[in-house]
């Protein structure tokens, strides 16, 4: 623990030292434009100009502006924290299940460039990753409630952060059908939650962007394989490589460990896929964003040693 | 095991490398060019924005940079034009013919142009 606390003050201390110093970008500035605007309702109309826009992170951002003022530094405060808390998700995640050296993977989350240039944007990207990765915790532990919240904000935050409980749903169908009813109704009031602001912003948000159709499959597998983790082509096959042979040895210890942290890896591809189809969005490396937990936690499983002795599961209602 | 020792270290140095490269790679910088059309706002200067919403992203900035933007009387009066030109926007066509091109300057993507009338 003490470990984890240096770990996470020094990666502070680099966040917040460092996040002024990167002008704002176009990005940013709209988001600060719909952030400042003077009143609630304005924001909330501005929103959904911005094709896929969820108001939650907003709505943080324009906090962060009341309470110190407006500013570079305010703008990212919301995304340094919640890449802080994503990061000590990632070791509570690695610690249940049951990780040898649950740090190197926070470790490789923390520096990995694409979770590490959405730290310190002033978007909601980093924010959102943080409730997914507290979600799949809430999930291991099958607390419902806090799983629900936490879809919810997710949902408001990026919508595509729920493909990471369709990951989630999918591994339980296969694993453990009969414990699917309650995170199902969870995810499913999460869902309903937000199909107001579904309802709501749908047609702005088809207006918003020019239609841009299908990404070819061919350059929509070059572009993950060039941008999956921010590091170019070799980034994402050195990533791709350690979680092949992490999830090796995690399936010769738990075989539903290593299924589940694959199902997070590999779901939410098809679905990213589709949802750019739906909405007629462009692809965006970003929208994978939410694979790079599980991954993280992955590659950080090939630094075990080669186990072929089953362990016994985390205590737990998912057993894992 | 051994094949990880190596992999891993060497994925976390890759991206430490690529991390210090986001601060040292060209990036658009919308403040510079706000404080580059603040220097040059003056009388008998008006501002043009391209696309015209851009302006919108200066005002982050400034807000009296909006008190200077060209209408259709100040573009017959002014003796100079100042273009702010968003990386993202087409070309302009929207300088009158009786101004000239006095110099550019790109200020990390967004581009400021100052014309003069003939």
């Amino acid at each position: 623990m003490r470990a984890l606390s240096l770990t996470l003050a020094v990666y502070a201390v680099c966040l917040l030292l460092l996040l002024p110093h990167l002008p704002l970008w176009l990005d940013e500035l709209l988001n600060i434009i719909g952030s400042t605007k003077p009143t609630l309702a304005g924001l909330i109309s501005y929103v959904p100009q911005n094709s896929g826009a969820a108001p939650l992170g907003y709505l943080v951002q324009r906090l962060s502006f009341q309470l110190i003022s407006v500013s570079e530094f305010s703008a990212r405060l919301p995304s340094v924290i919640s890449s802080l808390t994503a990061a000590a998700g990632i070791f509570a995640l690695a610690q249940r299940l049951q990780m040898r050296r649950p740090l190197a993977a926070v470790v490789l989350f923390c520096l990995l460039p694409m979770q590490w240039r959405y730290a310190i944007e002033g978007r909601p990207y980093a924010m959102a990753l943080a409730l997914s990765i507290w979600a799949t915790l809430f999930f291991l532990q099958q607390r419902m409630l806090p799983y629900a919240l936490a879809l919810t904000a997710g949902l408001y935050t990026n919508p595509y952060s729920f493909f990471i409980p369709a990951a989630h749903l999918l591994w339980l169908l296969w694993n453990a059908p009969r414990r699917l009813a309650r995170p199902l109704w969870a995810a499913s009031t999460a869902a309903l939650l937000f199909l107001p602001w579904y309802l709501y912003a749908r047609h702005a948000w088809a207006t918003s962007v020019p239609s841009h159709g299908q990404t070819a499959p061919l350059k929509a597998a070059e572009l993950i394989a060039r941008e999956l983790v921010g590091a170019g082509y070799i980034g994402t096959g050195l990533a791709l490589l350690l979680a092949g042979i992490g999830w090796r040895r995690c399936h010769a210890e738990n075989p539903a460990r290593a299924a589940f942290l694959a199902a997070c890896v590999l779901v939410p591809f098809p679905l990213v896929l589709a949802g750019d189809a739906f909405f007629h969005y462009f692809l965006a490396a970003r929208q994978f964003l939410f694979v790079l937990p599980p991954l993280c936690l992955l590659a950080a499983f090939g630094l075990h040693a080669q186990n072929n002795n089953p362990v016994p599961p985390a205590p737990g209602p998912l057993a894992l | 095991m051994l094949k990880t020792t190596i992999l891993f270290p060497l994925l976390l140095a890759l991206s430490l490398y690529e991390d210090a490269r986001l601060f040292t790679r060209p990036r658009e910088n919308w403040r510079a060019a706000a404080l580059a059309l603040k220097r040059l706002a003056a009388p008998g200067t008006c501002l043009l924005f391209l696309p015209a919403d851009s302006l919108n992203l200066y005002l982050v900035f400034d807000k009296t940079l909006a008190t200077h933007v060209c209408d259709a009387a100040s573009l017959r009066h002014a003796s100079r034009i100042v273009l702010a030109a968003s990386p993202y926007a087409a070309p302009s066509k929207a300088i009158p013919p009786s101004f000239q091109e006095l110099r550019s300057t790109g200020l990390r993507a967004p581009t400021v142009t100052i014309y003069r009338r003939k």
